[in-house]
């Protein structure tokens, strides 16, 4: 940490009427060993000027536009809360049920291959009927 | 200046243990004993837009949620800054990212926010927005720390906590924001449109 910055510190607190006593008194012989701390003390007091009358509001219904948006969510957050729940009501029986017709397909087919897991095997592609341009 | 003495500490501690047990009239006075303090931080990072009320309502909306875990080391004033001006850092990344992935040249599609009636001479509201455009121009490690330290009034130390910044970090970077900020002022006030110093 630089000195020179402590010291410009200090002109703020002091601008402020925030720097206590032995400070003060630091500061004013840094003033001797630093020049440039004067400049800086009118320059920060211009600045501190401008930015301490920098004052924004909201509007008048800020208040009640914040107390609206914590009370609504709250239905909604407990909504989604009951999403896994009711996904867990519906995804078990329906793996159960997967499971139950894998395992009835194997047992009626006595073998297990990938056509009777797509449900194909029964599909022959060459009794197809392909229409010809020439009956049209 | 802070409002950390909005509220009297013991009265302030009631409040927080009446929102927490779910009263919404407590938390309603910490909004309104705070939301000026929030629109000095937010809006001096932000600027004068839209974007600065949504954050605004973002922090509160915040504090309602992380209130349990306010362990009242820091006054509740400090606490709701270090949110605000978290949650305005994030805005400013948001912006940048967007503009990024835009071919727009504006620096802020944002509409500005409406104006609240104050009495401000022209020549007033004319300095006022003078030196939020300068602000908005500062680099925003630079504005944080001007915007805590000069418009909230908040100590080095105190500064330094907020931004999770050693103390020496925030001197330099005051100093440095200080300088630039003093320079962009001047330009501004012959050029326009200014770049990031």
């Amino acid at each position: 940490m630089k000195k020179i910055d402590t010291y410009r510190d200090w002109i703020l607190e002091n601008i402020n009427s925030k720097l206590d006593e032995d400070k003060q008194k630091e500061l004013r012989q840094a003033f001797d060993q630093y020049p440039e701390l004067k400049k800086y003390e009118k320059e920060a007091a211009k600045l501190n000027g401008l930015l301490e009358t920098h004052m924004h509001t909201y509007s008048g219904f800020f208040a009640e536009k914040v107390m609206q948006q914590i009370e609504a969510p709250d239905k909604g957050v407990k909504a989604w809360e009951k999403l896994p729940v009711g996904f867990k009501w519906i995804s078990m029986p329906a793996l159960a049920l997967t499971v139950f017709l894998l395992i009835f397909s194997v047992w009626g087919e006595e073998k297990l291959d990938l056509d009777t897991l797509a449900g194909t095997n029964e599909v022959h592609v060459e009794n197809m009927m392909i229409a010809d341009w020439s009956d049209f | 200046m802070t409002n950390d003495l909005t509220l009297a500490q013991t009265t302030e501690k009631e409040l927080i243990q009446q929102a927490i047990e779910g009263n919404s009239s407590a938390f309603r006075r910490i909004v309104e004993s705070y939301q000026d303090q929030v629109a000095r931080t937010v809006v001096s990072m932000l600027g004068r837009t839209q974007s600065a009320e949504d954050v605004g309502q973002e922090v509160f909306i915040r504090l309602y949620k992380s209130l349990e875990k306010f362990r009242g080391e820091a006054g509740l004033g400090t606490y709701i800054t270090r949110i605000a001006i978290n949650l305005s850092l994030n805005e400013i990344k948001r912006r940048d990212r967007k503009r990024l992935f835009s071919f727009s040249s504006q620096e802020d599609q944002d509409r500005l926010l409406n104006v609240p009636n104050e009495d401000l001479s022209e020549e007033e509201w004319a300095r006022r927005e003078w030196v939020q455009a300068g602000l908005q121009v500062l680099e925003p490690k630079f504005r944080s720390v001007v915007v805590l330290r000069m418009i909230q009034g908040y100590s080095t130390k105190e500064t330094a906590k907020i931004l999770n910044l050693p103390q020496g970090t925030i001197l330099s970077r005051l100093a440095r924001g200080q300088d630039k900020l003093k320079v962009i002022l001047e330009n501004l006030q012959s050029v326009n449109t200014p770049k990031e110093v």
